[in-house]
């Protein structure tokens, strides 16, 4: 589904991914560890279609289309979904009306009906439920006051309603309390299918050990210096990065 | 130039400072240029003919010259009184103004007055003075819209005394769409005990809008609102300046005013509000925030607050910046393009200094103009 190939992208002169390769199927779930500043936002940013990046060579593939062609909003109707490490708030705009305006243009595009008002706000409070928020939210703006854990429930909830192919989750689990990651990774669980793929950016375990994830690959120095499983995110969480520069 | 029309309300000094012409004399006139304003006359008589002005049984129609020309008219207490001789627009309207509307809104009343300009027409070289006192009673609720949708080379020297008795409650809107206009308004508000005024204007094009508000908050309790929207593009040019005086302790004024500028207009931001010394337990706010879409057009923004007494609450803020790009990815990054994202960006900007307005139909019709304004924007 997507395939990134000796990948390079710098911004000015500073090269932040270096010869990556990558390729995840439909039914995967990768996950990327790393330090601080390794690039982890970078890929996440690229794949997404982010401006003000350098590209230095290598391809971006998603189902064979060169991503590197297309426009954020069109990767988006092509089926990729970002879900951000920080969201942006949107004061004065709703939220329902924000998602519906979302979800109807990818379903226009994929030449499915769109929502009526009707059907949408059923839909929507359905979700709600699952990602555990309640129904004021349909009257809030767009993250406008909402609390760290709300907005990456938020999150969640929009892939729920978008259905995309691919999903990057950039640090979902970052700043959320024990409860509200048991939500969050049943909602990635409930939706994880053999048609969809994942692609998990995160500092901890802990929320690996909920989603059981294909793979686990470590970016160091924007280079993916070790691939492995499971146990590779455990070594990791016990050990740090050391060992793996030595 | 003309006689003066209302001799019994202009005094000497008066036409000493008309005749001059040089009413910049202070900060908040200093942002726009006058000057060319003075090949014009100001004595046009305001034919109320021409203003529609559809009322229900709750309001009194009065006309000012008949009520002008009765010696020791109680109606005329106030009248004259609550705006302050502080420029020369004032003064011409003033001197010059030949009919106007005295609205009396009965006490315990619910009223709807809607005020349109639309077959409103002045002459080449002169200004029109309008001229309206609003006398809510108390306990009364009103809504007062004055919508001007006039597409005429219209110049207009406005001028609306506003009275709000006890316990009233006003929502004043002025909806203003006139691409060929140059307006001066200028409005004061008096407010008394528990009285609110929720004060909203939108102001769309406009050759040049000069807006001045003086609001007093005279008794406890009493509360203005004011919410104000500018979109302007080509050569636009809006002024607005805000003076809200906190005149006794636990008071309340909230000033929010969003600009939307494009192409090479300009438009000016000038708030003063002042909390007096007897005046604890208030509390003030001004947010002024600003979008510009085009790099040939500015904006100034100057929110001053002054507090003269510790026990009060204040904040005040002023942005301007461009469409914030983070807010355009992520929704770019959920399948809406970019032009459908900046349009709904911009809307969000603004609608939610409109969206308590409590009548429905006006609602929709600014909303349904701001949009088409917006659908406008390359």
């Amino acid at each position: 589904m997507l395939k990134i190939n000796k990948l390079n992208v710098g911004v000015e002169d500073k090269t932040i991914l270096n010869d990556i390769n990558l390729n995840i199927n439909k039914g995967e779930l990768h996950v990327i560890m790393g330090r601080n500043g390794t690039g982890k936002s970078t890929l996440s940013n690229i794949i997404a279609g982010k401006e003000g990046y350098n590209i230095g060579g290598g391809k971006l593939l998603f189902n064979n289309k060169n991503l590197l062609d297309m426009s954020i909003e069109d990767r988006a109707l092509e089926g990729i979904f970002m879900s951000f490490q920080y969201p942006v708030s949107i004061p004065g705009l709703n939220t329902m009306h924000f998602l519906r305006t979302s979800v109807n243009s990818i379903r226009k595009h994929q030449n499915k009906k769109e929502y009526t008002s009707g059907e949408f706000i059923k839909l929507f409070k359905e979700k709600l439920k699952v990602v555990g928020l309640d129904e004021s939210f349909a009257r809030r703006s767009v993250n406008d006051g909402f609390s760290g854990g709300e907005k990456k429930r938020f999150e969640i909830l929009q892939m729920l309603l978008i259905e995309p192919k691919l999903i990057i989750l950039d640090e979902t689990d970052s700043g959320l309390d024990i409860d509200a990651l048991k939500i969050v990774a049943n909602g990635i669980n409930n939706f994880k299918s053999s048609q969809n793929g994942f692609l998990l950016i995160t500092h901890y375990y802990r929320i690996i050990e909920y989603l059981n994830p294909n793979f686990v690959h470590v970016l160091l120095d924007g280079k993916i210096v070790k691939s492995g499983d499971k146990n590779l995110a455990l070594k990791l969480e016990k050990e740090g990065y050391g060992w793996l520069q030595k | 130039m003309a006689g003066f029309r209302n001799n019994r309300l202009v005094n000497s000094s008066s036409i000493e400072k008309i005749q001059k012409f040089n009413f910049i004399d202070k900060e908040q006139w200093k942002y726009t240029n006058f000057n060319h304003l003075s090949r014009f006359t100001f004595n046009e008589h305001f034919n109320e003919n021409l203003l529609s002005i559809d009322k229900d049984d709750s309001t009194d129609l009065l006309f000012l010259n008949e009520l002008l020309n009765k010696e020791n008219n109680h109606y005329l207490k106030l009248f004259n009184k609550i705006i302050p001789q502080e420029n020369q627009f004032i003064l011409y309207n003033t001197s010059y103004f030949h009919n106007g509307y005295y609205l009396n809104i009965n006490k315990n009343s619910n009223a709807y007055v809607l005020i349109e300009n639309k077959d409103l027409k002045s002459s080449k070289n002169n200004f029109i003075n309008d001229r309206i006192f609003f006398n809510f009673n108390k306990n009364s609720k009103s809504t007062i819209f004055i919508n001007e949708q006039n597409d005429e080379i219209l110049k207009n020297n406005i001028v609306y005394e506003l009275f709000l008795d006890d316990s009233s409650e006003v929502d004043f809107i002025i909806y203003s769409n006139q691409v060929n206009a140059t307006k001066i308004l200028n409005l004061s508000a008096n407010i008394k005990s528990n009285a609110i005024l929720n004060l909203y204007t939108v102001n769309i094009s406009g050759e040049l809008i000069k807006n001045n508000y003086y609001i007093n908050l005279n008794n406890k309790n009493s509360q203005c609102n004011f919410n104000g929207i500018g979109l302007l593009n080509q050569k636009n040019h809006i002024d607005s300046y805000i003076e809200i005086n906190h005149n006794k302790k636990h008071t309340t004024s909230n000033i929010r005013f969003n600009n939307v500028l494009n192409d090479y207009s300009k438009g000016i931001f000038y708030a003063k509000t002042t909390i007096n010394e007897n005046c604890s337990q208030s509390e003030a706010t001004q947010n002024n925030q600003n979008m510009i879409l085009s790099e040939n057009s500015s904006v100034n923004s100057n929110p001053q607050l002054i507090i003269n007494n510790d026990d009060v609450q204040c904040a005040h803020g002023s942005t301007t910046g461009e469409i914030d790009s983070d807010a355009l990815f992520y929704m770019q990054t959920r399948g809406i393009g970019i032009n459908e994202a900046k349009k709904i960006l911009i809307n969000s900007f603004l609608f939610d200094l409109v969206n308590n307005i409590k009548d429905d139909n006006i609602l929709s019709l600014i909303k349904d103009n701001m949009n088409k304004w917006i659908n406008n924007v390359n």
